[in-house]
């Protein structure tokens, strides 16, 4: 039992990995002021440029995650392009391209490999052994022997926080999420800003994607992403757009969903379907007391208009 | 002489240098050409700015002011014209290329981020690249706030400072930039008059410091106050430039409006406050708490018929929870409310609007109207439902049409057309059209919330004399909440001076001082 306690938590952070990343990119977009909706298809688009970049490249995962991160990037540059230059509705583009990514990514896989009787596989990322402190009891396999993905998605969440929060550069980037026209009188380029951050949260929510296979599966399937994408943006907002809270609120919610694997295998007395339903009733109730105390950039989701004449 | 010297730059091209650079303008705009789609907003406008003096645009709401210095300061770019800074030609692109040259502008909606600290407003967009240098900035700015007389809290956050505070950053916040050209739009809007004063005295010393200052400003009074010289625009042109000692008041107002300014509403006579019943009372009326809101403390007053109730305050000292506990979009807690004769407290809002309550809201863009629908169907908005505009269940279009066309005549609206959508109006006609519809049914209470802010003195005048008229004609008793301290005093019977959620003082007309109200204003004193 005590080995489940720590296997438990050793997946839990594991599967962290996906929302952390994820919500660290809408993150970055969203301290512009850019709301990505798109994670749930460009997820999948990721996860499947990624799985076949690896796959073709004799299982070479970080040709994959490069794949992932480009994938993610370029649906970033188009929804720059079409809202931050074109200024079409954030939330309409978002939407329109996460079909586009979704019906992309299943598309490129049956292109490449068709359809097989049992799916090609890649080798799934291993665990990183720490010298020294993984051999400590409970705390060493939970926390020193995750793969490098999670090291490396902590090392970002840090770096993205200590750019944005303490240094003069993260101040004007958030002064164009806060209020554009504010940066905009005060000589900050507010467009190519939004799609500098648009293109990075992109590619890293495209990481996210490729980590999927490559931690869970090893192989790929058209209901990969499965609703992580649409969690991500709950952890997102539970996190409020801060990179340090953002890195707990994905713990928290990558908890649900790993209790909601384990409590089938434990055998809990609960119908199999009600388990897959946790991840999304805790979303429910952790959003409805979180949101409405949520401080949001002002200036999130709003596209801007340097002649526009209305405030 | 001031159009000499814009002159002289091309014209005395051959003429010793140290003759001229004492007149010689820092920065000339040149037949400046500026359209918004179809509108022209400036029209061939020329202005001079000198080192060293205030330069006062005078004009009235939407006369091109704001517009032709967003152009200097890059936010906008003209159509036609130059720019010559230094004599020489440039282009100014972005506000970058504005800021590098030393132009700087304090916009009129206070452009800072609520959620940012005072320090973190003031430096955005500066040093960008320089790290760790925090100690040495927070440095230069309290040196900079201390020879600027200016103290501030530098770690506060903006969201819930007070508007005299707020301006006071944006101040520190343009100084910190090293401008040579400053220019404040309408930076004592909001003000009261004793701010006013240390707002005017501010500008007055940047300028002996030697900064070009303009100031932007729609009140003849301050810009005779403070200006060395004045330009006036009207409906984007340069109406003419003077020195501030060879005008008067009288004929600037003349200039800005275009025609003689109508006979003082103060004329208009006052009944004393007749013995009937009052149309409303309000007793010790609380409100709840809630986040971002100002708590109603033990409010009484009461509105008599026939008269018109001012309300002055500061905006955000409780005008608009007033406003709501009358209406009952925000139930008091305690106290009572008698309204035309019923207790309010358990009647809907629509309820309250069918005993005989308009309402002319403050936020007209988000409260008022419905910006897709037409002019018509926003004008009878309200009372649709009811005869003439509805016959058994069928609305009667004509009748609406008819209406509005009256109204659209009554008010100026533009473009006057019954069937144009609303979303196309500009804000001050949208304003004039809820003016409209509240005085529509012959109400017998008016809620009037800044039912004049952004029009033009003309469209002003007429929004007053239309609620005067309901009061003194009708005996509708009017509650006129306002930030212009002189709308209220020409036209109210009554003064009722708001802070922090709390009446503090009535004031009656022989009570009426510009000062005294301004020191209740900032709490600082009582009736």
């Amino acid at each position: 039992m005590t080995s489940t306690i720590a296997d438990f938590f050793a997946f839990a952070l594991g599967v962290s990995v996906i929302y952390i990343l994820a919500a660290q990119g809408m993150t970055l977009a969203g301290r512009t002021g850019v709301f990505l909706v798109y994670n749930e298809g460009v997820m999948q688009a990721s996860a499947s440029a990624g799985f076949l970049a690896a796959y073709l490249n004799n299982g070479n995962l970080l040709i994959g995650f490069a794949a992932g991160a480009i994938a993610g990037g370029l649906f970033g540059v188009l929804m720059s392009f079409l809202s931050v230059s074109l200024k079409q509705n954030q939330f309409v583009v978002g939407l329109s391209l996460l079909i586009l990514a979704e019906g992309a990514g299943n598309f490129m896989y049956k292109a490449a490999i068709g359809e097989t009787f049992s799916p090609p596989s890649v080798p799934t990322l291993h665990g990183f052994q720490i010298p020294y402190v993984s051999s400590i009891p409970y705390i060493g396999p939970i926390l020193f022997q995750q793969n490098p993905v999670f090291y490396a998605s902590i090392f970002a969440s840090i770096l993205i926080w200590y750019v944005l929060y303490r240094t003069p550069y993260g101040l004007n980037v958030r002064a164009i999420g806060e209020n554009p026209r504010v940066a905009d009188t005060q000589g900050l380029n507010v467009h190519l800003t939004r799609y500098v951050y648009t293109f990075l949260g992109s590619a890293l929510i495209g990481i996210a994607g490729a980590y999927i296979p490559f931690f869970l599966t090893g192989s790929y399937t058209e209901s990969l992403v499965s609703g992580r994408g649409w969690i991500s943006i709950a952890v997102t907002l539970l996190g409020g757009w801060k990179p340090l809270n953002v890195v707990a609120s994905g713990l928290v919610f990558a908890g649900f969903e790993v209790f909601s694997v384990y409590g089938q295998l434990l055998g809990l007395p609960v119908s199999s379907d009600f388990l897959l339903m946790v991840p999304f009733i805790a979303t429910l109730l952790i959003l409805i007391q979180v949101y409405r105390n949520a401080e949001l950039p002002q200036g999130l989701g709003r596209n801007y208009d340097r002649e526009s004449k209305i405030d | 002489m001031v159009q000499d010297a814009g002159g002289s730059v091309e014209a005395n091209e051959g003429i010793e240098e140290s003759d001229r650079t004492a007149n010689n303008p820092l920065v000339s705009m040149r037949s400046v050409v500026k359209r918004f789609g179809s509108i022209l907003a400036l029209d061939h406008v020329d202005i001079e700015i000198m080192l060293g003096e205030v330069l006062a645009l005078l004009g009235e709401n939407g006369a091109g002011k704001s517009t032709l210095m967003n152009i200097l300061s890059g936010l906008y770019r003209a159509d036609e014209g130059e720019i010559l800074f230094e004599g020489k030609p440039i282009v100014v692109r972005s506000p970058r290329d504005a800021i590098v040259r030393g132009i700087i502008m304090v916009h009129q909606h206070f452009e800072l981020i609520q959620n940012f600290t005072v320090l973190e407003n003031i430096i955005i967009g500066t040093g960008s690249n320089e790290k760790g240098k925090e100690k040495s900035v927070r440095k230069e700015v309290e040196k900079l706030a201390a020879e600027n007389n200016i103290t501030l809290d530098l770690d506060a956050r903006v969201k819930g400072l007070p508007v005299g505070v707020q301006q006071k950053v944006e101040i520190l916040k343009a100084l910190y930039r090293n401008p040579k050209i400053l220019i404040l739009d309408e930076p004592t809007s909001n003000l009261t008059p004793q701010e006013v004063d240390s707002m005017l005295s501010t500008i007055r010393k940047l300028a002996e410091k030697g900064y070009a200052v303009i100031f932007i400003t729609h009140k003849v009074r301050e810009a005779l106050a403070v200006a060395k010289r004045i330009t006036i625009l009207r409906n984007g042109h340069v109406m003419g430039k003077f020195s501030s000692s060879e005008v008067t008041a009288d004929s600037l107002v003349e200039m800005m409006m275009g025609a003689k300014p109508s006979s003082n509403l103060e004329s208009s006579s006052h009944t004393s406050p007749p013995s009937a019943e009052p149309l409303l009372t309000l007793s010790d009326v609380r409100t709840g708490s809630s986040k971002g809101r100002i708590t109603l403390k033990d409010i009484n007053l009461t509105l008599n018929p026939g008269e018109i109730l001012g309300i002055a305050g500061v905006s955000g000292n409780g005008q608009k929870e007033l406003v709501e506990a009358i209406m009952m979009l925000r139930k008091p807690t305690h106290g009572s409310v008698r309204l035309l004769g019923v207790d309010p407290m358990r009647l809907s809002t629509k309820e309250i609007i069918e005993l005989g309550v308009s309402y002319i809201p403050e936020d007209r863009l988000d409260d008022g109207i419905l910006p897709s629908m037409t002019l018509y169907e926003n004008m009878v908005l309200g009372s649709h439902d009811i005869e003439p505009f509805s016959k058994r269940w069928i609305m009667d279009r004509d009748a609406m049409i008819e209406t509005t066309r009256d109204a659209i005549e009554r008010y100026r609206i533009y473009p006057p057309q019954s069937e144009a959508r609303v979303g196309v109006l500009s804000g001050g006609n949208i304003q004039k059209l809820l003016v409209g519809r509240a005085l529509l049914s012959r109400p017998k209470v008016i809620l009037a919330h800044n039912p004049t802010r952004g029009l033009d003195t003309r469209t002003t005048d007429l929004v007053l004399r239309n609620l005067v008229a309901q009061s003194r004609e009708n005996g509708a008793g009017v509650l006129l909440l306002s930030e212009d301290l002189d709308e209220l005093i020409s036209v109210c019977d009554r003064i009722a001076v708001m802070f922090r959620g709390e009446v503090v003082g009535v004031l009656d007309r022989q009570q009426m001082d510009r000062y005294r109200i301004g020191a209740m204003m900032a709490g600082g004193a009582t009736a």
